[in-house]
């Protein structure tokens, strides 16, 4: 059986990355010699580029040097109140960002060519329903406009936002809480009030988190609870309860699929608490019974016919609801009146359905999985049981608490583990390209902005789209209601790296580039081969890599050429200038490009 | 022999040998003991993801329990989207009248017909999960219950047969490898063959030969790149990164072209035909493909599932399938004696339709295999009626699905070491049923550890958890 991480670094002293271990070259900013690598893994980056590594999408000029002056626990607490943090840069941007909908004439409306600011992402969902009704009649395109428009937010705020830890945890939540943001009209449409969900809870209390996004229009779209009710016989439609013990809560490692008798099931103590040990199928249909009724005002015919029953809003619809006792996550203990464990409310029955997020919210279960999943979000793929452990603690001990998540992250950020991991998990594709496009200030253009190449319809963020999406990662894209993977094995293949090698090169410079980058403008290009180098890697890592990998970015820039000197071109044999650059000037543009490129296809580029 | 032992034995550098120091060795003595187990038949595994109703595509029409659970769900047998006369040809079975093919499925009855394609009916995990991401962990790990086997059976399929040789062996047409081929170093998802190239400026990038034009067509870039991934890396990142220079280079050298199919092929519009496509084109270029994988997703129908018209979402679906699976057959028709197509989904579906007009997940389920060694135009397995349901609600599973890909492990790809590629499977639970002609490669091996460090030596670490390049010989 294979190694674990731990075990292995456990058992191999020449592999440790401890802080301490005498193999271990050390990498500061004030010390940017690249490391040599003679026989041994390379340096543990200091902890501040380890922050803008992890809790960040890669170091933007400035900001790893900004977190060493102010102190990491003084940065992970600024970051874990992000509406303190002044973000207007991003806010201007947002404002100023246009995105084209473009679609010929149809029948009940007129052909339309236009550069949109994004106009939907604080409307409300009465606001947004029309367009999930087709009322007025309308074009798919501007159907599912607002989807696309929160799509185009999530990338500005990627790379400009200040709130870099609450933007990764937002994108944590929305793929815990999954959701294909094009999979319906309905899903489309509304898009914007989940987003706002997500984030109104990313940092705030796990109970009410769920709750809201169960009562979100587009969850009950999504996982198909706006049609459960009572049916004769067959379940109504379990698709949401299944997800939401197994994805959202108690996680799939608590799953004891069928039992025919609940003694058999056992109890789980946590603190003096008793839970049942996990959850089993007919915890999943009792819970889908509970939510029976749970629906949308989408204008069923079933409901009063007036237009505050086709808003899109949540509602409770009592003739839908099962009567009758249901058992969910029970617990058969001498110590418990088992006729309490029955759920059920003739008099408000929607409280069935709140009951089962309380048993869910707080069962210590839901709290070893999603503490599990936060710390392979922020440390590893295979986090130390030690510190899903602490987190667990403080989870469990603030489930009623506003700053629940907050206080569960700034755990996992001030440990040890996460100050002494490094490597152990890999940049997946879109965190690949946004760190390269923060360190290399890059400006996402309007659409409609026109850029110098002909061939370029200035429709930028189609482009940048089209092109980012092939890698696999897609933001609000992924299908299945598991949300993204957040391990290096499924992201370590051939398709994912050809796709991240070249997207620098597609979104900035192919026909004139989607993204404007400019390298050339940035660089002292009077330097010496090795100073440029290393003025690059500073920017891009924050750190130094490895002596091969600096080596052969310095060889390459020189081309032939003397390291020491400032960027050539080529030679022929005579001492005299020859192709492909001669005394073309543009050559010292393409070659910087090329070599910042090839430093993000780098192995080195690849690790967190 | 493998592409990239080779470049690494002549091209690697007096540093890089030096550095590498015993591992040299070691791979020079793994290339000496390749070994030529298997066939060079190409196996394809399409995955139907979301659980597909299998009871909606092989239809138990006539029978009153069907027709009372599913109620408006129930395939039509009259109308414009009549279902299809389907003949089990097993008298196990019930016989003909008591199944019907859904109408969209016609491109597969024809392969029926044909005896090119076989159905087993009430097949599948023999695990009572109904959750989709744990049943799919389960089945393409090859081991039932229990989702923490760090490798995929296709992978171990791979590795004990010494398959990784070849230039392109292993195909996954996704964005990503699918579990089942979690830990070989071979497998290369490429979306589309013709445009897996570098994408950098020209000045650099621009590709040999070079001509009076160009003559500085060097490829700069892709040289460089090989540098910065060289062959004795041992990280996931480097070892991936190595591969995928492979691939670039070889489909370079291939010349991938746009591609036209044979015979009058016409692939349905869509992710799952371009994919079929795209392994068509592969399997052609000669490169040694052994394995290809694609994905057909979208079948978690728990609402307004669409199976009584034409235009119905689930009929769409089959269509989609149907006309995929039967273009691709068509296109590969010179290769018809080394191919077999497996297809198969995590579970099927509830018996009884929910209040949403769809099902919720069930059990048993069809499984398809396609192939010119394939005895088909029959139904495999045993059929076990709807009255005696698994938990009282879903269709019993009959055949293990590890059973059918047993016999083209064996009989098709030429391995014999069933307990190594499915752990826990015993003599005492594989009886072939005869899905395909061909004879056992010798006594089945039931050992799940069988001897494979010669074959092994070139595999990455089982589990992909060390990212830091390291080497070995310090």
């Amino acid at each position: 059986m294979a190694l674990s991480r731990r075990t292995f670094l456990g058992s191999s002293a020449a592999l440790t990355v401890a802080a301490t271990a005498a193999s271990v070259a050390h990498a500061t900013l004030g010390d940017p010699q690249p490391v040599e690598a003679a026989c041994s893994v390379f340096g543990q980056p200091p902890l501040e580029a380890i922050a803008m590594n992890r809790m960040a999408y890669g170091p933007r000029p400035g900001d790893v040097e900004r977190v060493k002056t102010m102190g990491f626990t003084a940065y992970v607490d600024e970051q874990l109140n992000p509406n303190n943090i002044d973000d207007s840069d991003c806010d201007r941007r947002l404002n100023e960002a246009r995105l084209r909908i473009q679609y010929d004439a149809g029948t009940g409306y007129a052909a339309l060519n236009e550069n949109r600011a994004l106009t939907s992402l604080s409307k409300t969902t009465s606001q947004l329903w029309g367009l999930a009704r087709n009322v007025p009649p309308m074009p798919s395109q501007e159907r599912m406009r607002p989807q696309s428009e929160v799509r185009v937010a999530t990338w500005i705020r990627a790379i400009y936002s200040k709130r870099q830890l609450f933007e990764l945890l937002t994108e944590f939540w929305h793929n815990h809480f999954n959701i294909k943001s094009d999979n319906n009209e309905q899903i489309g449409a509304t898009f914007p009030v989940y987003d706002r969900i997500i984030r109104q809870h990313a940092l705030g209390n796990f109970r009410q988190f769920v709750e809201a996004v169960g009562r979100s229009t587009a969850m009950m779209y999504y996982l198909n609870n706006v049609t459960n009710k009572v049916a004769g016989g067959e379940g109504g439609n379990e698709n949401y309860a299944r997800e939401l013990f197994e994805l959202h809560t108690l996680g799939s490692d608590h799953y004891l699929r069928f039992y025919d008798q609940r003694d058999e099931i056992g109890v789980t103590e946590y603190n003096g608490e008793l839970f049942a040990r996990g959850y089993i199928d007919q915890d999943v249909y009792n819970a889908s019974f509970c939510f029976t009724g749970w629906t949308i005002r989408n204008g069923n015919r079933e409901f009063p016919a007036t237009a505050d029953y086709n808003n899109g809003e949540f509602f409770f619809f009592e003739n839908w609801h099962q009567g009758g006792a249901k058992l969910v996550l029970a617990r058969k203990h001498p110590s418990i009146d088992f006729e309490r464990e029955f759920i059920e409310d003739r008099a408000n029955p929607e409280n069935e359905g709140i009951k089962v997020f309380d048993l869910v919210a707080r069962h210590i279960g839901t709290a070893r999985y999603i503490c599990g999943k936060l710390c392979r979000r922020f440390i590893a793929d295979d986090p130390s049981q030690e510190t899903i452990d602490a987190a667990v603690a403080v989870w469990m001990a603030n489930r009623d608490a506003p700053d629940q998540i907050a206080k569960v992250v700034r755990t996992i950020l001030l440990s040890d583990e996460f100050a002494n991991t490094w490597g152990a998990k890999i940049k997946r594709p879109l965190e690949l390209i946004w760190s390269y496009l923060r360190a290399v200030e890059a400006e996402l253009l309007p659409d409609g902005t026109a850029v110098a190449d002909q061939n370029n319809d200035s429709n930028h963020w189609a482009e940048i789209f089209s092109r980012s999406d092939p890698g696999g990662q897609r933001v609000f894209g992924w299908a299945a209601p598991t949300g993204h993977p957040d391990v290096a094995s499924y992201w370590a293949n051939t398709n994912s790296m050809m796709q991240s090698w070249n997207l620098p090169y597609l979104l900035t410079l192919a026909n004139g580039g989607s993204v404007q980058v400019d390298l050339l403008s940035k660089t002292n290009i009077n330097s010496s081969c090795y100073e440029i180098v290393r003025f690059w890697m500073n920017r891009m890592f924050g750190y130094a890599i490895s002596r091969p990998t600096f080596d052969e970015l310095v060889n390459f820039l020189a081309q032939g050429n003397s390291v020491d000197a400032p960027p050539q071109p080529r030679k022929d044999s005579q001492g005299r200038p020859t192709v492909p650059d001669g005394t073309d000037a543009n050559y010292l543009r393409d070659r910087l490009n090329a070599m910042v490129q090839l430093m993000c296809m780098s192995p080195d580029f690849r690790w967190r | 022999m493998d592409i990239s032992r080779r470049q690494f034995l002549m091209g690697c550098s007096a540093a890089i040998a030096a550095m590498a120091g015993g591992r040299l060795t070691q791979l020079a003595f793994a290339d000496q003991a390749e070994l030529t187990a298997g066939t060079d038949e190409i196996f394809v595994m399409v995955f139907l993801r979301g659980g597909m109703d299998g009871l909606s595509l092989l239809a138990p029409v006539s029978d009153a329990i069907y027709q009372a659970k599913r109620r408006r769900l129930v395939l039509p047998t009259t109308g414009d989207f009549s279902s299809l006369p389907f003949n089990p040809n097993n008298p196990t079975y019930p016989g003909a009248g008591y199944f019907v093919l859904n109408q969209k499925a016609s491109p597969l009855n024809e392969l029926y017909s044909q005896g090119q394609l076989a159905f087993i009916h009430a097949c599948g995990l023999d695990n009572s999960t109904r959750s989709h991401f744990d049943a799919m962990d389960y089945i393409e790990r090859g081991t039932p219950g229990n989702k923490l086997t760090p490798n995929g059976w296709i992978a171990r399929h791979l590795n004990s047969v010494g398959a990784n040789s070849g230039v392109l062996p292993v195909l996954s047409t996704n964005t990503a490898a699918p579990t089942s081929l979690l830990g070989t170093s071979a497998p290369a998802a490429v979306g589309s063959p013709r445009s897996f190239a570098i994408n950098g400026p020209a000045r650099y990038n621009r590709r040999e030969p070079a001509n009076t034009r160009y003559p500085w067509a060097d490829q700069a870039m892709l040289k460089s790149l090989e540098r910065l991934y060289p062959a004795s890396g041992k990280s996931n990142i480097e070892k991936v990164g190595t591969r995928t220079i492979e691939t670039i280079k070889t489909i370079q050298a291939a010349s991938v072209g746009n591609y036209t199919p044979s015979n009058g092929a016409v692939y349905p519009a869509g992710s799952f035909g371009s994919a079929l496509s795209s392994i068509a084109q592969t399997v052609k270029l000669e490169l040694g493909l052994r394995v290809a994988t694609v994905d057909l997703g979208g079948w978690d129908t728990h609402e307004n599932q669409g199976t009584t018209d034409a235009f119905g979402y689930f009929s769409r679906k089959i269509d989609e399938l149907a006309r995929g699976l039967h273009a691709f057959y068509t296109d590969m028709l010179a290769y018809h004696e080394k191919l077999t197509v497996v297809v198969m989904s995590e579970f099927g579906r509830r018996l009884g339709a929910n209040a949403s007009e769809g099902t919720d997940h069930g059990h048993g389920n069809v499984m398809m295999v396609l192939g010119g060694n394939v005895n088909g135009g029959k139904c495999y397995g045993s059929w076990p009626g709807l009255l005696d349901l698994d938990q009282d609600q879903d269709l019993k599973i009959t055949t293990d699905y590890r059973v059918v890909l047993s016999e083209v492990i064996t009989r098709r790809l030429g391995n014999n070491k069933l307990g190594y590629i499915f752990p826990g499977m015993t003599a005492a639970n594989y009886t072939p049923l005869g899905i395909v002609s061909g004879a056992d490669p010798g006594p089945i091996d039931w050992d799940p550890e069988p001897d494979l460090a010669r074959l092994n030596s070139d595999q990455p670490d089982a589990e992909y958890r060390l990212f830091l390049p390291m080497l070995s010989n310090c």
